[in-house]
């Protein structure tokens, strides 16, 4: 029992951090960010310079 | 012959991230808002037919933005520090809700490169396997290249290097160049054809190297999979160790030995194989619940 209470504990504060987290992201703007980043083809990244 | 539900997924999978087919004809990338979503799987979104954005690729460039070389006499310093994290923040809980909840569920499932490998292992050749070891190499993979060196370079370091991205991005952009002209192909280009053509060879005669020994996604996913939702559980009594299992498995790993092991991508082929029934899986936290007992290694 004391098993299954430490593993749901530390599952269910990491999705609760996490979920914070990316709500965070969301409403700071990250979501724009990412998009703003995926529009453009690097071609340095991807090795084409 | 009758695919199996798993080759179905894999192939949805590949197609629902590089459905934009659109590019044939116009030459045009995909610019909606769907870009702004991160894929589960590792899948490069410089791939002219890609819809969404690569988690790995989002993350190194959240963290090239934020390096002291790249913010250096920009504007860019001047924003408030929440616009400046806010992808960084966006991208890893992203990536740690889906690791959290599936575990490396998506790599068995749905991702272009874990797909690629299943199929290229089915060529009939003398096959190697990988020592145990070279499984630590992606987790330096996704340290050192995927978060410290964009940090401290202000560039994509493990895009550079990944063998995804040239596969996915960089050769279908130079047989099929988008509108503007493209730059010519310098060394780089052909480190990176060499680093892919080695890969593509190791995938023949070897279970998924790439996943194993260096995806950076793989690995975020396997050091939160001993936590998550989704588990595999092995009934003790029931199993005998024929090792059937291990012969299914994608990953090479005997899941009876620890099934909450950070490599196994889930896939359920071993409880598909497994002539005892021994293996279970399902959404659940506690070991032992559902009336099995949980192996431990």
């Amino acid at each position: 029992m004391a098993a299954f209470w430490k593993r749901a504990g530390t599952t269910y504060a990491l999705i609760a951090v996490l979920v914070a987290t990316l709500v965070l992201g969301l409403l700071w703007g990250g979501f724009d960010k990412v998009l703003a980043n995926g529009v453009i083809i690097c071609l340095e990244c991807i090795g084409l310079i | 012959m009758r695919m199996r539900p798993r080759r179905w997924t894999q192939i949805a999978g590949t197609l629902a991230a590089n459905p934009w087919f659109v590019y044939l004809s116009t030459r045009t990338i995909y610019q909606g808002d769907l870009k702004g979503v991160c894929f589960p799987g590792l899948n490069c979104y410089a791939c002219p037919l890609a819809l969404f954005s690569c988690p790995m690729g989002s993350l190194q460039h959240s963290l090239a933005t934020l390096s002291p070389r790249k913010s250096g006499g920009s504007s860019f310093v001047h924003q408030a520090w929440t616009a400046r994290v806010a992808p960084l923040l966006y991208v890893v809980g992203f990536v740690g809700l889906v690791g959290v909840v599936f575990g490396r569920l998506p790599c068995g499932w749905i991702c272009p490169f874990g797909f690629l490998q299943d199929l290229l292992y089915k060529i009939p050749t003398p096959k190697l396997r990988l020592p145990a070891w070279a499984r630590f190499f992606k987790y330096a993979a996704l340290g050192v290249l995927a978060l410290m060196a964009p940090y401290l370079s202000g560039t994509s370091t493990y895009c550079r290097l990944c063998p995804a991205g040239v596969l996915e991005g960089a050769l279908p952009l130079k047989i099929l160049p988008p509108e503007a002209p493209l730059p010519a192909t310098g060394w780089f280009f052909w480190l990176k054809i060499a680093i892919l053509a080695l890969f593509l060879a190791w995938m023949v005669v070897t279970k998924r190297p790439f996943c194993r020994t260096a995806c950076p996604l793989g690995a975020a996913y396997a050091l939160l999979a001993p936590v998550s939702l989704y588990r595999m559980e092995v009934d003790e009594e029931k199993c005998t160790r024929c090792e059937e299992c291990r012969s299914v498995c994608p990953v090479d790993i005997s899941i009876y030995e620890n099934p909450d092991s950070p490599e196994c991508v889930r896939c359920l082929d071993c409880k598909k194989a497994c002539p005892l029934e021994a293996i279970t899986s399902g959404f659940r936290l506690a070991a032992g619940s559902g009336g099995t007992s949980t192996a431990q290694q």
